[in-house]
């Protein structure tokens, strides 16, 4: 199966450092969408499919924790994985964002491998045989 | 600065553009860095946190080290657009930051970070940036990179 994926930060280094990190995993990916801040990965998400969101904390105009509280409170968003990917490390904020349905919170920077290991946990992504 | 968040800070500097961007550096003394300063113009990126453990970090480079940033983290052979050196160099302030404040205040405590800005500034502002006492200075591919680590109340 083919993800298509929306990739939220204000940063257009990260989310280009993101969609060619993602393209290294060997993940089969569709399409690329992004988003420079929760309102805007908002209309994204309205318009388009989206099989898995990552996406930043830090943001102007809407943050990421904003977003997530909105996805929630709507039956098809709320669906959707998300993957958080920051600077920040506190095991506070994690727990929160766990409680709240986050799939996974990595840390910046991400490796393929991470990012692999938990896109395929995530999405039930079995190795081929 | 305090002697304890001196070594942090180069730890995190140095550590962090190697493994972010493949860049390494040296620190420079005061002395050091006068002898090499050549440039007119600086990119300052500045960020501040509050909750946890409140304080501000600046980071202030000559463009070509945001170039060499965005170039080596993103494998252009040459930059595609002119503006990604100032969002790398936000980039680049935003993690050294989040690394400082989780070896200082640990992995509990909330601490909520804004967004880096960048202004361009002068050789003076850049020198008297450097010649803050809690700004270390670096050699980072032979362009010069003034870093200031301050929490509040200390």
């Amino acid at each position: 199966m083919s993800l298509n994926v929306l990739i939220v930060d204000d940063s257009t280094v990260v989310r280009k450092i993101i969609s060619k990190t993602l393209k290294l995993t060997g993940i089969p990916i569709n399409e690329f969408h992004d988003a420079s801040n929760g309102k805007e990965a908002l209309e994204v998400l309205n318009d388009e499919w989206i099989d898995i969101v990552f996406t930043d904390i830090n943001m102007p105009v809407m943050g990421g924790v904003k977003m997530i509280e909105k996805m929630n409170q709507d039956g098809m968003m709320q669906t959707i994985p998300v993957i958080v990917i920051s600077t920040e490390g506190s095991e506070t904020r994690i727990e929160q964002l766990s409680q709240q349905g986050v799939k996974a919170y990595l840390r910046k920077p991400v490796t393929p491998e991470k990012l692999r290991d938990v896109v395929k946990d995530i999405l039930g992504i079995k190795d081929e045989e | 600065m305090k002697n304890n968040y001196n070594e942090i800070l180069e730890m995190t500097y140095t550590e962090t553009l190697e493994n972010l961007a493949f860049i390494f550096s040296d620190k420079l003394s005061e002395e050091e860095a006068l002898e090499l300063l050549d440039a007119d113009q600086f990119y300052l990126s500045s960020m501040s946190f509050t909750g946890g453990l409140e304080g501000s970090m600046k980071l202030a480079s000559e463009k070509e080290v945001g170039d060499i940033i965005a170039e080596n983290m993103l494998g252009l052979m040459e930059e595609e657009d002119d503006s990604l050196f100032i969002d790398s160099l936000k980039e680049i302030t935003n993690v050294i930051c989040g690394k400082m404040i989780t070896e200082i205040a640990g992995t509990e405590p909330i601490v909520d970070l804004t967004i880096p800005e960048v202004l361009k500034i002068d050789q003076s502002e850049w020198k008297e940036l450097m010649k803050d006492e809690d700004s270390l200075v670096f050699n980072s591919e032979e362009y010069l990179v003034a870093v200031k680590f301050k929490l509040n109340n200390e």
